[in-house]
């Protein structure tokens, strides 16, 4: 267990200055932006009392069908690519640390990179509709913000996304290649846009868990779950014990 | 040859193909405690191969490795605790300045701070440590990826080509370090060079590989001895003497000029060939004997032609 916080203090380390760390802010605040405009153009929208459910749902809608599987994507290639072109593998393999160390320790940081842009997103929603309460006092906005809802709805959409991030960690890792990691995310990202509309597949392919989990009316929350959390583990445990075999040309 | 060892390195037929190259092909290293060990071979000799196999960054093909007198297991770990590396070229963050890239490393493996600059003081870095690495030289970066080695006060230096890229001046430094390394803590330098020059000055001991071969193994005094004298020969028709010469057994080099080196083995050669040449009608004007430099028996090692 030591192995693991050390190589997790290591990682946070190697995040100083990099575009990684950018990156938490950066993508949220392009969608919250995005979709401030867009609300600033049709203000009459939000008149009802219900102008903060509407905002959040927007938002999560394009945060998670998105924005949401091309970061993770972005996210997962950066912090990989960070060994890769570095040629780090060699020196990381050759360091008397057991292996599974370096993939865990990468693993938790990915979860936290996305966890932190989840909570920068909740901000900026928040802050989206203050700024529309000020400009426009005769909306919805006036009104108190629904925290339980805002928080289940987001809760929801990060736990659901547990499994694409374990994906993305073990195929930004294994491949030298940025163009697989970023490919491959980008085709699953289009993907989702059909997939979404099957009731059948929508509710188990790992990249329309998150709008599943959130935006579906009657979908088996427990299989959506199940599939995200269970299929995150197994495939973070496939990850690193995939990687620790790996040889290092 | 001294009865007892203690091999820090030792491997037995080790080897390693990647499909239908023999990159590596069952070679005996054996690397005794406290030497400084020069791994030399041309370019593609497979010396990269043979470091990676050591530190368990790829597997053989065939053979076993014996690291400190244990055999080496897939899995295990635990021995790379003594051992400090650098393959090829050093790695680091360059959005990380100098100490900072220490300082994962440190993390990693758990060890004191200070012993960050006492690998940075030993390769001369301390000053330029908290600049970002994107910012530094190469014989910076490369001075930095040795300190990476140092870091955990290592008893074995396993060092692939780490003159690479450097200038003549940080050649000499890199030199001047690596054979300071033995006297003062006592480590075991195992270090890869296409360039036996560039090790006769550090090397106590030379491994000489290529095409995946041991060709030679020993002390350096042993090598010296092993060599045969030189015949600079001089003639009207240098294409036609080759030919003849090699028609007859003997080892012929062009030397860039008109001029011919003949491996012979005493001046009773030099006056046969002589003769020979004579009878053939070639007039020869020039005739020097000389015992090669040790990069002449490197080349005339690793250029026979099979
Ligand atoms: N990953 C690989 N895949 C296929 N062939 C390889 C691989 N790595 C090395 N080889 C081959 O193995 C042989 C030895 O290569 P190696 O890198 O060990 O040579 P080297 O002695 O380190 O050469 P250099 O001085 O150029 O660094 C070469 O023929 C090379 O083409
Ligand atoms: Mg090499």
């Amino acid at each position: 267990m030591i192995y693991f916080f050390r190589a997790l203090s290591a990682e946070q380390l190697k995040l100083k200055r990099s575009l990684a760390m950018w990156m938490v802010l950066i993508a949220p605040l392009a969608v919250c932006f995005l979709y401030l405009m867009i609300m600033l153009k049709t203000p009459e929208s939000y008149y009802g009392p219900s102008a903060w459910e509407g905002e959040i749902k927007s938002i999560l809608s394009m945060w998670s069908v998105m924005m949401l599987p091309l970061y993770i994507t972005l996210e997962t290639a950066l912090t990989a690519n960070s060994e890769h072109n570095n040629q780090i593998w060699k020196y990381l393999y050759a360091l008397p640390i057991p292996r599974w160390s370096i993939f865990s320790a990468k693993w938790v940081m990915n979860l936290f990179l996305v966890l932190s842009s989840s909570v920068v997103c909740f901000i900026l929603t928040i802050g989206a509709g203050i700024v529309m309460r000020y400009v426009f006092p005769e909306t919805g906005f006036v009104h108190n913000f629904p925290w339980t809802y805002a928080l289940t709805v987001n809760g929801k959409v990060f736990l659901a996304s547990l499994f694409i991030i374990s994906i993305h960690t073990w195929i930004s890792l294994n491949w030298k290649n940025i163009i697989i990691a970023i490919g491959s995310g980008m085709v699953a990202a289009v993907g989702n846009l059909t997939i979404m509309m099957s009731e059948k597949w929508g509710a188990i392919f790992p990249w329309t868990l998150p709008f599943y989990a959130y935006a579906v009316e009657d979908v088996n929350l427990i299989q959506i779950y199940a599939i995200a959390l269970g299929g995150s583990l197994l495939f973070a445990i496939f990850g690193s014990f995939w990687l620790s075999k790996k040889q290092i040309f | 040859m001294e009865n007892h060892h203690e091999w820090i390195i030792q491997t037995n037929q080790l080897s390693r193909n990647f499909g239908k190259v023999s990159a590596v092909n069952r070679i005996n290293l054996e690397v005794p405690a406290g030497s400084v060990y020069g791994f030399l071979g041309p370019n593609g000799a497979g010396k990269t191969t043979t470091i990676r196999m050591l530190l368990g960054l790829i597997h053989p093909t065939f053979g076993s490795i014996k690291m400190f007198g244990h055999d080496l297991e897939p899995q295990n770990w635990q021995y790379l605790k003594q051992i400090g590396t650098m393959v090829e070229s050093p790695s680091l963050y360059p959005n990380l300045t100098g100490r900072e890239n220490m300082e994962v490393t440190r993390r990693l493996i758990g060890l004191p701070k200070s012993n960050i600059d006492m690998a940075l003081d030993n390769v001369n870095m301390l000053q330029a440590a908290n600049r970002l690495v994107k910012e530094y030289s190469m014989g910076m970066r490369q001075r930095l990826g040795l300190a990476l080695a140092l870091i955990n006060q290592p008893t074995l230096l396993i060092l692939d080509e780490p003159t690479n890229g450097l200038d003549p001046a940080g050649i000499q430094e890199m030199r001047d370090m690596i054979r300071e390394l033995p006297k003062k803590n006592g480590v075991t330098v195992f270090l890869s060079s296409h360039l036996l020059s560039e090790v006769e000055q550090t090397a106590s001991h030379i491994g000489i590989i290529h095409e995946g071969h041991m060709l030679f193994q020993g002390s350096l005094e042993n090598l010296r001895s092993e060599r045969n004298p030189i015949l600079h020969l001089g003639s009207d028709h240098p294409e036609r003497a080759a030919e003849l010469l090699k028609q007859s057994g003997w080892k012929v080099r062009q030397n860039g000029k008109p001029g011919l080196l003949v491996e012979v083995n005493g001046n009773s050669d030099v006056a046969f060939i002589n003769r020979k040449l004579n009878q053939a009608n070639i007039n020869v004007f020039q005739l020097t004997v000389q015992q090669p430099s040790l990069e002449d028996t490197f080349l005339q090692l690793t250029t026979i032609k099979k």
